[in-house]
């Protein structure tokens, strides 16, 4: 048995040192690719009390995953993300100076960096949710196939299919920039 | 969760492009605790509801009853009966000084239609109704009190008894009259009547197909007949939803005789044996559904004399000599749908 397989095991019996280890290893990392997403931080922070929110509600019914936690977790924030974009015009919004970390070095770098970041949620925008997904997860969480294709719940060659057709649209995206 | 190590399939000019996202706010250390405690605290609530939970009855009427209690938007006001607990009270406090009385009337409230106190249930419901002037309190009541009819017919199935038809006449009639006092209100506030009357329609016809599924060797043509009448009323409450305007001639047109006739007609019903009140008269109203309700009270202690005496569907229970109902009579001791309602002369209570 694996440790996740442990932990897991653990959390199905509610075991308070377990579920605080689940939510200190991977609340960050939901933290981060919804804070990406949306651009907000008390958003994001909505987003991942929603998402370990379910999580428990799937243990209670008997259910949650095995394995695979962290695809489990990406998974119910994605689908909450999208629902919020459903539910609400899609607000691209830059990320304010005082959101960033006091360690930044360069302020002016960072605001530069900021108009690119808003740039770059356009970009994600014009895709589907999916592929949104796909690229954050791979590019920014760094994540193979495999643990993408689980977080979607999707075969890995759709993973690799959603990919492609999102690096299509973000280079036509460039070529449109470049342009105007 | 594995990373990619060899970065397969990553373009190079996209992650280029993705670079300024890169860098994010820094997460909120206090929303991080107290994001943390919440999760925790959620858990520790559901490992304590895991250990505490009560194992769910195997008995199907248990289970209907804890559902019904449980979903019954009536059932879940905080005052379960209005005015009841003021009614008893003074009907304790008089028939103690008439001996013994009020007591009778407490202990009756749990008969069933076989039992020799059902009448007194029933002429207490009666009174009650009859008290009650305001549309929306009758409506209220009245899904109260086929609640209770419901709950007559789950304890009768329970125990393998039949069912007497009159309780699904009464069950019916009670239906018919908070869909009259209903269609009395303001448009808006008729609307609103309906759609309460329909989530207790609703919820009666599940129940009903639920004993029939889980006793499908006890069938009893009483049950047929109150899904019937369920549905009957359903398709009226849809009606009066869509369009209530059309609904109120329906009414009108469908009991607005027989609602004349009860309101006007009068009765004079004595009570049981033993539970005789100063004055037959007491029943008071002739104002409309109230009449059909209030009417009886003062005399009608052997049925649920309220809204039997109301407007409605009432096979058979049009008053021919001066006030003797026709509804049928289920069971020994049961004089269901005998008392008439009283006309004007008979006073309130």
């Amino acid at each position: 048995m694996s440790i996740e397989q442990e932990l897991l095991q653990r959390a199905h019996d509610y075991e308070q040192s377990a579920l605080g280890e689940i939510y200190d290893t991977y609340s960050p990392g939901i933290y981060r690719y919804a804070v990406r997403l949306l651009g907000d931080q008390d958003l994001a922070e909505d987003c991942v009390a929603e998402t370990f929110s379910r999580f428990l509600a799937a243990l209670k019914k008997g259910k949650g995953p095995d394995r695979y936690l962290q695809s489990y977790l990406y998974r119910i924030a994605h689908n909450w993300i999208t629902d919020h974009f459903r539910s609400q015009p899609v607000v691209i919004q830059s990320l304010d100076q005082e959101m960033l970390s006091s360690d930044e070095p360069d302020l002016l770098e960072t605001v530069a960096i900021n108009d690119e970041g808003e740039i770059v949620r356009n970009a994600l925008a014009g895709l589907t949710a999916d592929q949104r997904q796909v690229i954050l997860l791979k590019y920014m969480e760094e994540l193979s196939n495999e643990a993408i294709a689980s977080a979607l719940g999707k075969p890995i060659g759709a993973v690799k299919a959603l990919q492609h057709r999102a690096i299509n649209s973000l280079k036509r995206f460039l070529v449109k920039e470049k342009v105007s | 969760m594995k990373k990619d190590p060899q970065h397969e399939e990553i373009d190079p000019q996209i992650q280029q492009f993705l670079e300024p996202l890169k860098p994010f706010p820094l997460r909120d250390l206090k929303a991080y605790r107290r994001g943390r405690a919440v999760f925790l605290a959620e858990a520790r609530a559901l490992a304590y509801d895991k250990s505490h939970r009560l194992p769910v009855s195997t008995a199907l009427f248990l289970r209907l009853k804890k559902w019904m209690e449980l979903n019954n938007p009536i059932r879940q006001r905080k005052e379960r009966k209005p005015m009841f607990a003021t009614i008893m009270a003074i009907v304790l406090g008089i028939s103690l000084m008439m001996g013994g009385a009020g007591a009778t009337s407490y202990a009756a409230q749990d008969s069933l239609p076989t039992d020799i106190l059902y009448p007194v249930k029933t002429w207490t419901e009666n009174v009650r109704l009859s008290w009650t002037q305001n549309k929306d309190q009758q409506i209220d009541l009245l899904l109260a009190l086929n609640d209770r009819r419901l709950d007559e017919i789950l304890a009768l199935a329970e125990i393998r008894k039949p069912i007497p038809e009159a309780v699904a006449i009464q069950l019916q009639k009670q239906l018919s009259l908070a869909l009259k006092a209903a269609s009395e209100l303001e448009e808006g506030e008729m609307v609103k009547a309906m759609e309460k009357i329909q989530v207790n329609i609703r919820k009666q016809d599940q129940i009903m197909i639920m004993l029939h599924t889980n006793m499908p060797d006890h069938a009893d043509p009483v049950l047929a007949q109150i899904r019937e009448t369920i549905r009957e009323q359903n398709r009226l409450v849809e009606s009066g939803i869509d369009t209530p305007l059309n609904l109120q001639q329906q009414l009108k047109q469908r009991y607005g005789q027989e609602l004349e006739d009860a309101v006007n007609s009068q009765a004079d019903t004595p009570l049981p044996a033993g539970e005789q009140k100063g004055s037959d008269s007491e029943s008071g109203t002739d104002s409309g559904p109230n009449a059909g309700s209030g009417s009886e009270t003062g005399s009608g202690s052997e049925t649920g004399s309220g809204p039997n005496a109301g407007p409605g569907p009432e096979s058979g229970t049009k008053n021919e000599d001066g006030g003797e109902k026709t509804q049928t009579q289920e069971g020994p001791n049961y004089q269901y749908g005998q008392e008439d309602p009283p006309g004007p002369n008979h006073k309130s209570p």
